[in-house]
């Protein structure tokens, strides 16, 4: 086939020496950068641009890109370590990652999460070879009605979030959708909430806001608190997960691949929203729901099998079509238009050796990203014995530094510590976190979608049910909420 | 014991903070990083060209010249922190129409007045603006695209990036009230998003510079309709002003410091800048990006965007965009 004599041809670019050395110092990099809360792919790749100008096209694409996916591996790592996410998509591995790191199980978590994030992206990479243009055509079909149901069929999986209290879980995805109306409505060019600041034009930034809400919330928790120091006692059990556990993940890593990678192919739809959905999947999908949240491998295993594969999928529209599904993606796109580079239809036809060299060299990055995370697993695992007065002061630092560095402004500091004094009280009253993030994200997405759908169709509704895809997620938001009366409905017939 | 080690320490390091790189001493200029705020998010079109120029005036400067994003709310946030910042000449705006002279109409607590707060150093290139429609459109010519909007009211429907201070909206805007043809106006969070419609066939139209367009032009996924300026590739795309429409907004980008910067720092950067963009690479890569690179006087481009302010004044009185 003649996708197979590309990518060997691909291969023959990506294993050259020096660009293997530009694909090693990229996935380093960027493991070190997810590793590290705040800081980012976008602010790393934002400043090692100008150095790349001074290296070939494919080389310094080939780090880019290795920048970026290594920054995927490494958010999970804080994640799990310290409940605090390294960036938006690792918000839902913290929820059974850290509980795993509490049980002594850091390792197996850090296992499974690096495994999966291979075979994950392994999986992108693949669809990629064979079937970057027909998939790429997939995502221009997705129109604003089309975004607008999904985002409500999204919505809808917020109440699969709430563990505990119902009632508590819808306050806080109402809160999320108050925050997530700052900012200026871009129909009216009427600003919302903004008091005469400039700075919440475009709404209250989303990366601050979690960082706060999971990060700083979590150290001002620990302070003072006894329970860190019985995992100083307790021992590590293991390193690597087990067979059961290879058994308990195959199905989440295989669902998570899948539904994040064709997420991704939805220009706009990020990093973190897939999470959410495929968690909100595995627990309705799984024989014990209940256990969800409390440490159980397939609550890490499919959010960081999506989350890789998302960031792969993100890709195509980019190669194939040239539209940027995220900043990062934007971040790449200027790259290559800077060197030279027309992505779109035409960058597989005039510069096949960028592209099948890129494509390849993920291959190749994604293997130096598993064969360097697994053996540095016991070595994250020791941070977890770092005592508290040393460990969250500097992540604390990491956190401000991170802030700052992702819009070079101090507000967004100020920001994350606001929110992360709100997370701190409403974690001390049990609320939950993560419906009020997914209603702040998907809030504000929803309701823009909502009116340009209604200006296209000049106010009538119907525009949502004419279209197939949007009637197949509406289908699936009404079958979703309609599903705990259907429960009901079967229990009292069977009883 | 302690104590003593603290007071060493403390000794030490007021001492370093005394020591101070010499800097607003013009003949030593440039004694340290220059810093070029790019107001808006890597990897857009300011961004792209700043990047492309600054390349080059460090070679030309012999110093290093970094570019810093601070985007928010349409490039004022960046702009207005360029408008209080250090004056000795070290600190540079990047800045194009939206940023400097539509958002000065259109956003409330600007916190700068371009023409006040500012001045300009280099004019770096223009961004054609083209009306695009999807390869998949009927109409082929920018005449029957109006024709059928006059005779279909409420059918067609165009994106916009951004809200009215962006330069893509304001083109449609002006083209709108000019044909007045009844558009369904759909806007979306970037140009990025707005083009992604179109090319989807979502949307029916759209007016964006040539940099972020071309490529997809290229491809054949959209087809020009109408240019501002005559595209040397694109020949048999007529210009605005030939079908009538004259109106339509210069898209330009350039440098400029704050206004109190003394004379002597100006006139290096104004030179080195000059230098910098008759340097044919820096030309080609500039074209390569999408650019029509074209220089003026920072004098001439005072004027430009005095009579921009005016052409802008003049049409929001008589329509009323906006209020």
């Amino acid at each position: 086939m003649e996708n197979i004599s590309n990518l060997i041809f691909g291969l023959n670019i990506a294993l050259q020496p020096a660009n293997l050395f530009f694909c090693f110092m990229g996935v380093l990099v960027g493991t070190l950068i997810g590793v590290l809360p705040g800081l980012g792919p976008n602010a790393t790749i934002a400043l090692l641009l100008p150095f790349t100008f001074k290296v070939p096209p494919v080389s310094a694409v080939i780090m880019l890109a290795g920048i970026y996916y290594g920054a995927a591996y490494g958010g999970s790592t804080t994640s799990i370590l310290v409940n605090i996410p390294g960036e938006a998509g690792s918000v839902i591995t913290c929820m059974d990652g850290h509980q795993m790191a509490l049980k002594g199980r850091a390792g197996p978590a850090l296992g499974i999460s690096a495994f999966g994030s291979f075979i994950a992206g392994t999986f992108g990479i693949v669809m990629l070879v064979f079937l970057a243009p027909r998939l790429a055509g997939m995502a221009l079909m997705f129109g604003p009605p089309e975004f607008c149901s999904l985002m409500a069929m999204s919505l809808c999986l917020v109440t699969f979030l709430a563990r505990g209290s119902m009632v508590k879980a819808l306050i806080m995805a109402t809160l999320g959708l108050l925050l997530g109306t700052v900012g200026m409505d871009l129909q009216t060019a009427k600003v919302r909430f903004s008091y005469g600041t400039p700075y919440l034009f475009d709404g209250i930034p989303l990366v601050p806001v979690v960082m706060g809400l999971f990060g700083i919330s979590e150290v001002l928790k620990n302070i003072g608190s006894e329970v860190r120091q019985s995992i100083l006692e307790s021992k590590i059990k293991g390193f690597l997960p087990t067979l059961q556990d290879w058994k308990d993940s195959a199905f989440p890593i295989i669902r998570g691949s899948l539904i994040g990678f064709f997420t991704g192919l939805i220009p706009g739809i990020g990093l973190a929203t897939p999470t959410f959905i495929v968690y909100g999947l595995e627990t309705r999908l799984s024989k014990h729901p209940e256990k969800f949240g409390t440490g159980i491998i397939e609550g890490v295993a499919a959010p960081e099998a999506c989350n890789n594969a998302t960031a792969s999928g993100l890709f195509i529209p980019l190669l194939s079509l040239g539209i940027p599904g995220s900043a990062a993606m934007a971040l790449f796109l200027g790259a290559l238009m800077i060197y030279g580079l027309e992505p779109g239809p035409l960058l597989i036809s005039n510069h096949p050796e960028v592209f099948w060299g890129v494509v390849a060299s993920m291959y190749v990055g994604n293997a130096m990203l598993l064969v360097l995370n697994i053996p540095l697993i016991p070595l994250w695992v020791k941070v977890l014995k770092i005592p508290y007065y040393l460990l969250f002061p500097l992540i604390l630092l990491f956190c401000c530094v991170g802030a700052y560095s992702l819009n070079n402004n101090s507000s967004d500091v100020v920001v994350m510590i606001t929110f992360g004094i709100v997370g701190y009280l409403l974690r001390k009253l049990k609320y939950e976190l993560p419906p009020l993030v997914l209603a702040f994200v998907l809030g504000p997405l929803f309701e823009m979608d909502l009116r340009r759908s209604l200006a296209l169709s000049r106010g009538s509704f119907s525009i949502f049910f004419v279209r197939p895809i949007s009637i197949f997620f509406i289908s699936i938001a009404i079958f979703v909420l309609a599903l705990p009366l259907i429960k009901k409905m079967l229990e009292k017939k069977s009883a | 014991m302690k104590t003593t080690t603290i007071s060493i320490l403390t000794l030490v390091f007021c001492f370093f903070s005394i020591l101070h790189p010499a800097d607003g001493v013009p003949q030593d200029f440039p004694s340290r990083t220059i810093e070029m705020v790019v107001p808006f998010k890597p990897g857009g079109t300011l961004d792209i060209g700043t990047r492309i120029v600054t390349d080059q005036l460090s070679r030309e400067l012999k110093s290093s010249v970094a570019v810093i994003n601070k985007p928010g709310a349409t490039g004022t946030i960046g702009s207005g922190w360029v408008a209080k910042a250090n004056a000795d000449g070290h600190i540079l705006l990047a800045g194009t129409v939206a940023s400097l002279v539509l958002s000065n109409f259109f956003l409330d607590n600007v916190p700068f007045d371009t023409q006040k707060d500012f001045v300009p150093i280099a004019y770096a290139a223009e961004s054609p603006s083209l009306l695009v429609v999807p390869s998949t459109s009927p109409y082929k010519t920018f005449k029957e695209l109006i024709a059928y909007g006059k005779a279909n009211p409420g059918k067609l429907s165009y994106a916009v990036a951004g809200g009215l201070g962006s330069t893509s909206s304001m083109n449609m805007e002006l083209i709108k009230r000019r044909t007045g043809i009844d558009l369904a106006r759909i806007v979306y969070q970037g140009g990025g998003p707005a083009r992604t419609a179109v090319i989807g066939g979502h949307v029916d139209m759209t007016s964006a510079g040539y940099a972020p367009l071309r490529a997809h032009i290229k491809s054949g996924k959209l087809r020009p309709l109408a240019t501002s300026k005559k595209i040397e590739a694109m020949p048999d795309v007529p210009t605005f002003a030939e079908e009538g429409y004259p109106e339509v907004l210069v898209v330009w980008i350039g440098f400029f410091a704050p206004a109190q910067i003394p004379s002597g720092p100006r006139k290096i950067l104004v030179e080195a800048l000059e230098r910098a963009l008759k340097d044919p690479g820096t030309i080609q890569k500039l074209k390569n990006a999408g650019y029509v690179p074209e220089t003026k006087t920072p004098e001439e481009f005072s004027e430009q965007i005095k009579q921009q302010y005016e052409m802008i004044s003049q049409i929001v009185k008589e329509t009323k965009i906006g209020k």
